[in-house]
């Protein structure tokens, strides 16, 4: 590989690591953590491992075909078809765009004492400057390189000094210990924090934006492999360190602002600003990701000119569509909504849906006309409808259980 | 001089019968040639799930077998050319029914 | 050349590459004792809404109308469409096109009124 492929890559991979983690799964791997203790960490690799093959498909499809995700299954499924997933994404990238400024107001809420519910609008309008005036590249590389404080979660992790065999076990698929109804759930929020549609229409737009070719297809495998992968160590890295903290002295976790000393205890006086930080940063980054992801779902869908790279004026209706995605999700934390419970309930929604999503996508990159003979293997094919079948059915039985059991 | 105009894509998903009522399939494609200048449909295509074959039912499977290793193809739809689909109603697209051959010298005769 | 893989849903590039929109229809002309004829492809709201169903297309026609927006749907003839490889290059100028009506209102009525549009 050249040395320039080889600086693509890594920013690739860095791009992916200082992505991965988000309010929902920091929210869903530290009540994982608490609530749990290690047996929750099977469900974060087996859903890391369904999501490098769904990335790794995202970037194919659009290098081999020039066609993003959106485009693709509306060219061959139909627009009536089309609408069915189209429009089960953007209900959930609304709420989870709202969860995702509701993370950034919490760590604005820790570390001032204003509301979440104060801090929505000014959050919302520095999310859409950023987005007016910003390039695809200059986004992702900021918020991703800022994204790598991340890394505190794992630092702090070996640092407590977890039981290199219970945690171990924790990577073995178990059934609930107790409490089976909220053991499920989070075992489907993990799923959806981390198999997030989102992720592969931003990452199929960006990879036409930037005009990626057959020779693209190395490097995608490479960031989807090692990038996906050190992510998923980083949502790891939070549920050890919430399971040395908070698992011992029974504590649940039911609001943000218990999070923010977990950091403390390994760290030091680092830990709150780095926990604070990461909090932030990574939320900041994921609302952006959620509004263009938003945009590119409807420009594709309609034709519209689309691209983060073009001046506003020259994709109107794609400019249009992210500022009116923002002042939602901005008017939606407003409300006073509990940020953290919308986060575990958007993402188990985000489970519900992934059949939705993924079965025509999986036909896309299992088809000749789009992607001739770099047709996906077997075991993609089954890892990924294994998952993601087991997912939505988990999905739908928890979801009203735990409504009912009132968390 | 008032010109007859079709939505096509509104056909897609129609259930074809023919002379006699029975149903044939449900038009999933149509074929187009460039003739003298203008592109105009040479034939249309009728399977048996119609616009469901966007949906790729057979398509499924094709990849479901292609996972499991095998190959081949699977049945083909039934190609109908123009002159002999009626879309004088496009609710109900029907089969034109051909005309009775003439009979030939020497036949029915004792 | 097969109407729905070819041509049906495919995205639609005006001269420059700009994006027109979607090919959310396809009009065929029917004549006597000569093949259908591919006449227009067609795009906009009341196209693709009629294809749910025809209330759909009501609401589709009422909210062009409300909003001054011109048509609700438009034709191309096909004799413009210059390759349909990738996408439908048609040989149109999309600023002065109605196609292009709904990004020219959201262009003139929200994005050039905030700064830095440009």
């Amino acid at each position: 590989m050249k040395g320039k492929e080889l600086l693509n890559v890594a920013l690739g991979v860095i791009t992916s690591i200082g992505g991965f983690l988000e309010v929902g799964s920091m929210a869903t791997s530290a009540a994982a953590g608490a609530d749990f203790g290690f047996r929750l960490m099977w469900v974060i690799v087996f859903s890391t491992l369904c999501l490098i093959f769904l990335i790794e498909m995202s970037g194919r499809l659009a290098a081999v075909s020039k066609r993003t995700l959106v485009d693709a299954v509306r060219e061959r499924f139909g627009f009536v078809f089309t609408i069915i997933p189209r429009s089960l994404e953007l209900l959930v990238n609304l709420l989870v765009l709202a969860a995702e400024i509701g993370g950034v107001c919490l760590a604005l809420k820790i570390v001032t004492g204003i509301p979440v519910a104060a801090w929505a609008i000014p959050v919302g309008l520095l999310i859409w400057i950023v987005l007016w005036l910003g390039t695809l590249e200059w986004l992702e590389n900021t918020t991703a390189i800022l994204g790598l404080m991340t890394v505190a979660f794992v630092v702090a992790a070996w640092k407590l000094h977890p039981d290199p065999h219970e945690a171990l076990r924790g990577l073995i698929p178990h059934g609930a210990p107790h409490d089976a109804a909220r053991y499920w759930f989070i075992a489907v929020s993990i799923a959806g924090s981390t198999i997030s549609p989102y992720m592969f229409t931003f990452y199929s737009s960006g990879a036409v934006e930037e005009e990626w070719t057959e020779e693209s297809l190395g490097a995608n495998r490479m960031t989807a492999i090692i990038g996906m992968g050190f992510g998923c160590l980083m949502s790891i890295g939070v549920l050890i360190v919430s399971a040395m903290i908070f698992s011992p002295k029974g504590i649940h976790i039911d609001s943000y602002e218990q999070l923010a000393v977990v950091l403390s205890p390994a760290l030091g006086r680092w830990g709150f600003p780095l926990f604070v930080g990461s909090l932030g940063v990574c939320c900041f980054g994921a609302a952006i990701e959620l509004a263009l992801s938003t945009a590119y779902i409807l420009g594709q869908t309609f034709g519209w000119n689309w691209g983060e790279n073009s001046e506003p004026r020259n994709g109107a209706r794609f400019a249009a569509t992210y500022t009116a995605i923002v002042i939602l999700g901005a008017l939606l934390m407003c409300t006073g909504i509990d940020p953290l419970k919308l986060t575990m309930f958007s993402m188990a929604l985000t489970a519900v849906i992934l059949p939705a999503v993924v079965v025509p996508f999986l036909l896309l990159v299992n088809d000749e006309h789009f992607v001739g003979e770099h047709r996906s293997g077997w075991i993609g094919n089954t890892v990924v409808v294994v998952v993601v079948l087991v997912a939505s059915v988990i999905a739908i039985v928890a979801i009203p259980l735990e409504l009912a059991g009132g968390s | 001089m008032k010109r007859n105009y079709l939505h096509f894509e509104l056909l897609i998903g129609r259930e074809v019968v023919d002379a006699n009522g029975e149903k044939v399939g449900r038009i999933e494609e149509a074929i187009a040639q460039k003739i003298d200048g203008e592109w105009v449909v040479t034939e249309f295509l009728c399977g048996k799930f119609g616009a469901m074959e966007r949906f790729s039912i057979h398509h499924l499977g094709n990849t479901l077998m292609h996972m499991l290793g095998a190959t081949g193809t699977t049945p083909k739809a039934q190609r109908i050319k123009w002159s002999d689909l009626d879309l004088s109603d496009p609710q109900h697209p029907r089969l034109r029914p051909h005309p009775p051959r003439p009979a030939q010298r020497g036949e029915g005769q004792g | 050349m097969e109407l729905v893989r070819d041509i049906l849903d495919k995205q639609i590039r005006g001269r420059h590459g700009e994006k027109l929109g979607k090919a959310d229809g396809i009009i065929l002309e029917l004549r006597e004792h000569k093949p259908p004829r591919v006449a227009f492809i067609e795009l906009g709201s009341a196209t693709f809404a009629r294809r749910i169903g025809r209330r759909f297309e009501r609401w589709a026609v009422w909210l062009n109308r409300k909003l001054h927006v011109r048509r609700a749907r438009y034709r191309i003839d096909f004799g413009k469409v210059k390759d349909h490889e990738l996408d439908l290059d048609v040989d149109i100028d999309p600023l002065p096109s109605p196609a292009w009506a709904w990004e020219r209102w959201t262009r003139e009525h929200i994005i050039e009124r905030i700064p830095f549009a440009k």
